[in-house]
């Protein structure tokens, strides 16, 4: 009986252990910019976990940072997103991105910003995943304004 | 005069017979949308006269909806003391009792019902009435529901709503683009 339980712990655990490593990372950049100054934001995935779509947001303080659009990375992703106008509105970039074919890791786009005139000090750019819920890990990333 | 005083009491049944005979009265689901994939179905009725109690089932294809998505809301609905739902496949019964509701007259609705469409889009799916009992002996007659189309895509939610559909299994990557492509166009 007690091996029996055992073995099931094992096997829990290991199952574990798999499902941990299945998830993957989706994480904003960190990045400095003068006011005036337009600047690109990588946004980078590490491992799609076996996705053929997510829907990820990046929020951001609209007063110190305008949106410019995106520019494509390395993995081949194709996004569809807001309007310009209704992101800059909404100080959110919601965009619903598939990946292509065998995309392992890399950047999945550059995010374009200016910084607005007067804007001082970090500006976050907060990181959610919302769907597929719980498959990956969101890191946030900014804007250090100098 | 005396033949007519004879037929007095019948004359006077006649009329109490009457005024208080069934009537009948028509119930119609009648749908608003509410977003892109929501519809608000108000059970209209034509004539809620001498109603004291209801009995009915609703339910929705390709539409679900829980207890807590029934309103009592209405120039009748308000009326009922006691207004319970529960639970049925596709949707939901409701039970109206007593109160001043027995006072309720004219046309109004019996409440508000929201319904959500599984593929995220409002459009094609469809409602339907069964009314199990109405008191005392009203005959009240379901009508056909007319579906309602909110499948405008003109907000970026829209589209989010549609992958959301997509990713549950209920709608199709096409009907994903053709909802961004609606937003893209639209002004």
């Amino acid at each position: 009986m007690l091996k029996c339980l055992k073995a099931i712990l094992f096997l829990a655990l290991l199952c574990g252990v798999v499902s941990i490593s299945e998830a993957g990372t989706i994480a904003v950049g960190s990045v400095s910019g003068s006011p005036g100054e337009t600047i690109l934001v990588p946004v980078n995935i590490d491992s799609i976990a076996g996705q053929t779509s997510c829907n990820i947001s990046v929020v951001f303080d609209s007063n110190r940072l305008k949106f410019l659009g995106r520019e494509n990375g390395n993995i081949g992703a194709g996004i569809m997103g807001p309007k310009l106008a209704d992101i800059n509105k909404r100080g959110k970039y919601n965009p619903i991105i598939s990946f292509m074919g065998e995309a392992k890791g890399g950047t999945i786009m550059y995010l374009k910003f200016a910084v607005r005139e007067g804007a001082k000090g970090d500006v976050p750019l907060t990181l959610t995943v919302p769907t597929p819920a719980g498959v990956y890990n969101a890191v946030s990333g900014k804007i250090m304004v100098r | 005069m005396r033949k007519m005083k004879s037929l007095m009491p019948i004359i006077l049944l006649s009329i109490l017979l009457v005024t208080g005979m069934a009537s009948a009265a028509t119930l119609t689901p009648v749908g608003t949308c509410n977003g892109q994939n929501k519809v608000n179905i108000a059970l209209d009725v034509d004539d809620a006269t001498g109603i004291i109690t209801f009995d009915i089932t609703v339910t929705g294809t390709g539409l679900t909806t829980t207890i807590a998505d029934v309103s009592k809301t209405g120039s009748i609905a308000a009326n009922w003391m006691t207004y319970t739902a529960s639970a049925v496949t596709g949707g939901v019964r409701i039970l109206a009792a007593g109160g001043t509701g027995s006072g309720t007259t004219g046309a109004g609705n019996l409440g508000t019902i929201t319904f959500t469409a599984t593929d995220g889009t409002v459009d094609t799916e469809t409602v339907s009435v069964a009314v199990n009992t109405v008191t005392p002996g009203i005959t009240l007659t379901p009508a056909a529901y007319t579906p309602v189309v909110c499948n405008v895509c003109s907000e970026w939610t829209d589209v989010i709503t549609k992958y959301n559909a997509y990713v549950a299994g209920t709608a199709a990557w096409a009907d994903v683009i053709a909802c961004y492509n609606a937003y893209v166009a639209a002004p």
